[in-house]
């Protein structure tokens, strides 16, 4: 479905992503790991069209991104969470969430302001897909409190609410789990395995707690210094020497889970 | 800056059920009946302001230029076409708001102090175009508006040229009301919040800011329009850069984000402006206080002053704090299974 | 051509002034990341007590020059420290939009203590126009012209060789920094919003003889500074004063070519073209500009 072939990017000298390929599959959930700095953001950023590699092909469904400029790409069916949540931070959860639907219909001002058919259908399945949201991540109780408001730990799953609004084939999420607390991650992980099959959409993650990418994951891809230097199932990628030497800089016994600790 | 929804008591109603029996008690007065009808032009003038800063979070130092197109707009209509009221008003907001489009083309690529300087320039250049087009203002002379009557009934004489403005004006604020609260009203929001996470969330952000503008100025000439009745002569001198400031502090008085916050600012601002005319600069120097006043005290202006004090009082009376953190302790709590609708 | 040249000297010393309250302009920006658009309001308040101070008190001329810019170098660090200290984490809007109503409240308070009738200022100079070649100059203009350019040497000067100046430019960096590597930044800002206030205030005293001091004087002359000050890329001495002289020359040619009543607008078409073809400014990069 999404496919990246040959991708690089860099910033003035500095290179973010060297020749990266990458597919992921319908409906399954692929992860990103790699220590700091290993160009994870700099590929979801490059998905969402907010960089333009150097080289390399993007596809999505057989459409090439790299023609679509940023605000197109969730109406093709990419929608992202936020490394640090990006919310609309004087606005309700739930206004959060309905800004979400704002690309499925699109009546126009004048039909906003008297309330003609299109507006209420729009509003009555933007609706539909918030609540839905709101069930979905547990939201219910903070729905009418100002986003800005909340702690980071909520303002993380609105994030990721307002993505799954939009009604995405594929689902971009920037380390959601960052910053919750042991309880929470575990409860987030639940959450995010049962994408594919509540809201019909593909996940590829990228996280830095090992716990939760091996536990929800389809798929791993482990990138050092803007390249993939391993992928394959959650089952196999703690015992590869090479992710260990890029976690931990040394050659060393051990397991992943060692170098997270 | 806008919040969640509240409830609260229906001030909405009870505001328009006062000024609909607000003539009852001063009908007679046509010095009091001016300047209510003064009153509830500059709330569309100022409401439309705001929808533009406190919703699209954007800035005018200009909107007496738009107020000025639609006021021109209905002369001019009135005098040579001898359209009737409703047409007249819509001409009046659509010349405004192609004004307001053509204004806010160049928002994707200006922020901050160049958009100030626009408006601005927009603002102190309209009065300068209508003193020099004489052919269409008759420049400093200006036009007078020929006597209007809607049903029969004569708009030049109170009350019914205040019933006729209440009517056009709180048609306005609904609409303004109904905008923000559905999708296009939101776009204006995540814009002004988060220009990186509405574009991922599908927004053309600078399509919405042109949107906001256009908006935003269509009302602000319909404001116009109903001025130009309310004053019968449409001259250079009536749109100052003053009247723009004015807009402006009313929007800040009021309540950035709050539509119903415009009315109220609009209402106090203009009282004040009447109550202290006998001193020359008496009135500037209490607006601008007020301004600096409402910055220093309560940044989200009198619209907020309700919200805070029930705010207060529930915290008094139900000393609970709000417990949904909690909700994810449950380790184990499984997330519910249903097919997608 | 001569004529033409005329016009053009013709519209240095309002240059002069744009470019004087331009600088006032810039020097507070820089430290505080914030447009002082109360400085027309407050020139005119500082020129009003130079009247005051000259008719009422009868002051000697020096010495009531003196007392009112010390006066308005106080009002500026005041302005910082009673107001704009209490919102510095307000968004920028908000801090904006308080020095706007301070334009607003302040140009009232002088209308009501001073009153609306237009009031004469001495002119500074006295004699007849200077002839220069074919061209002719008053005194007063060349004095503005040489004092703007003096000013703006002093502040260059004080910019990049002093420690005020080194505190300045770190703080124009990056605050938070410049608070960590132990630069005042409190008294700093303080410092720039006096200076600043006192440039607003030199422009108005400047000007008030050409123009007749009342309240509203400064309007249409805050509104060309800021143009210049926006021209010139805000956050740059000589954009501030090259923006000053472009916008004063340019105005003339249009009142002396085109008509008095579109100077306004010219100026303003002018300047929104060249924001267009450089978003910035002349002189203004996209550091600088960043709200």
């Amino acid at each position: 479905m999404l496919e990246l072939a040959g991708v690089s990017l860099s910033f003035v000298g500095l290179t973010a992503v060297a020749g990266l390929d990458l597919r992921v599959a319908d409906g399954t959930i692929c992860s990103l790991i790699g220590p700091n700095g290993a160009g994870k953001t700099s590929v979801l950023n490059l998905i969402s069209r907010f960089y333009t590699p150097q080289t390399g092909q993007v596809r999505f469904n057989e459409r090439d991104l790299l023609k679509l400029p940023p605000h197109r790409v969730v109406e093709i069916g990419i929608a992202r969470s936020f490394q640090s949540p990006t919310l609309f931070k004087n606005l309700s959860v739930l206004d959060n969430l309905l800004v979400g639907a704002a690309h499925l219909s699109k009546p126009s001002v004048v039909e906003d302001v008297l309330r003609l058919p299109r507006s209420r259908q729009h509003e009555r399945l933007a609706r539909e897909r918030a609540d839905h949201a709101l069930e979905f991540l547990k939201l219910e109780a903070v729905r009418d409190r100002v986003a800005g408001d909340l702690p980071y730990g909520h303002q993380k799953l609105v994030d990721i609410g307002r993505a799954l609004v939009a009604d995405p084939r594929l689902l971009l999420l920037d380390e959601p789990a960052a910053g919750m607390e042991e309880a929470q991650k575990q409860w987030l992980a639940n959450a995010i395995m049962h994408v594919p099959d509540e809201y019909g959409a593909a996940v590829l993650l990228v996280d830095h707690d090992m716990g939760v990418v091996l536990r929800v994951s389809d798929n791993v891809i482990v990138m050092n210094f803007g390249s993939k230097i391993f992928e394959g199932p959650p089952g196999e990628v703690r015992h590869q020497p090479q992710v260990l030497a890029a976690y931990l800089g040394t050659e060393r016994g051990g397991t992943v889970h060692d170098a997270q600790a | 800056m806008i919040r969640a929804r509240r409830r609260g008591l229906p001030w909405p109603l009870l505001a328009f059920g006062f000024a609909v029996a607000f003539p009852a008690a001063y009908g007679g007065n046509t010095a009091i009946m001016s300047v209510a009808t003064q009153c509830l032009i500059y709330a569309v003038a100022a409401a439309s302001l705001n929808l533009l800063m406190g919703y699209g979070g954007q800035v005018s130092l200009g909107h007496a230029g738009f107020l000025a197109a639609g006021a021109y707009t209905a002369a001019v209509v009135a005098i040579h076409f001898r359209l009737p009221l409703v047409p007249e008003i819509l001409a009046a907001g659509l010349v405004a708001a192609a004004i307001g489009f053509v204004l806010g083309l160049p928002t994707g690529r200006l922020h901050g102090l160049y958009l100030v300087i626009l408006t601005l320039g927009f603002g102190v250049a309209v009065p300068q175009i209508a003193l020099n087009w004489t052919g269409l203002t008759n420049g400093w002379a200006g036009l007078a508006m020929p006597p209007t009557t809607l049903w029969g009934l004569d708009l030049t004489s109170q009350p019914t040229l205040y019933y006729c403005v209440l009517a056009v004006s709180w048609l306005c604020l609904l609409a303004m009301l109904s905008l923000v609260a559905t999708r296009s009203g939101r776009i204006f929001m995540a814009v002004r919040d988060s220009e990186a996470a509405a574009m991922a969330m599908g927004v053309n952000v600078w399509r919405a800011k042109v949107k906001v503008f256009t908006t935003s100025a269509f009302f602000c000439g319909i404001a116009g329009d109903l001025l130009a009745h309310w004053t019968g002569l449409v001259a250079p001198t009536s749109f100052p850069f003053d009247l723009s400031l004015l807009f402006f502090s009313m929007v800040i008085v009021g309540g950035m984000g709050s539509i119903w916050g415009s009315l109220t600012g609009a209402v106090l601002l203009v009282v004040i402006a009447d109550q202290a005319a006998s001193v020359g600069g008496l009135s500037t120097a209490i607006i601008g206080g007020a301004v600096v006043l409402t910055l220093l005290v309560a940044p989200e202006g009198l619209a907020s002053l309700p919200r805070v004090v029930s705010w207060r009082l529930r915290r008094m009376l139900e000393r609970e704090a709000p417990g949904e953190i909690g909700r994810f302790r449950n380790r184990d709590q499984r997330v519910r299974k249903e097919r997608r609708a | 051509m001569v004529q033409f040249g005329q016009d053009v000297i013709g519209g240095l010393g309002f240059g002069a002034i744009y470019a004087l309250a331009a600088l006032g302009l810039v020097i507070i920006f820089k430290t505080s990341r914030l447009v002082n658009f109360a400085f027309g309001s407050m020139g005119t308040a500082v020129a009003m007590i130079l009247w005051t101070l000259l008719s009422a008190v009868r002051l000697p001329l020096v010495a009531a020059w003196l007392l009112a810019l010390v006066g308005a170098a106080v009002v500026g660090a005041l302005t910082d420290e009673a107001l704009l200290r209490r919102i510095e984490q307000a968004p920028s809007l908000i801090q904006i939009t308080i020095t706007l109503g301070l334009f607003i409240g302040i140009e009232g308070l002088v209308g009501v203590l001073w009153g609306y009738t237009p009031k004469p200022l001495p002119e500074l100079t006295s004699g007849g126009s200077l002839r220069v070649g074919p061209y002719f100059l008053t005194p007063d203009q060349l004095l503005i012209v040489a004092l703007t350019l003096v000013l703006a040497a002093a502040l260059h000067f004080v910019l990049e060789r002093t420690r005020l100046g080194l505190a300045m430019r770190a703080i124009a960096q990056d605050r938070d920094t410049a608070m960590l590597m132990g630069v005042p930044t409190r008294r700093t800002v303080a410092l720039s919003w006096a200076w600043g206030v006192l440039l607003s205030g030199l422009a108005a005293i400047l000007v008030a003889p050409a123009v007749s001091l009342s309240p509203t004087m400064m309007d249409q002359i805050a509104v060309f500074a800021f143009a210049a000050a926006v021209l010139g890329g805000f956050g740059s001495l000589a954009g501030a004063i090259v923006g000053g002289f472009i916008v004063g020359i340019v105005g003339n040619l249009i009142s002396a070519y085109l008509s008095t009543n579109f100077q306004l607008t010219f100026i303003f078409l002018l300047i929104v073209a060249v924001l267009y073809v450089r978003p910035h400014g002349i002189f203004g990069s996209a550091a600088q500009s960043r709200q």
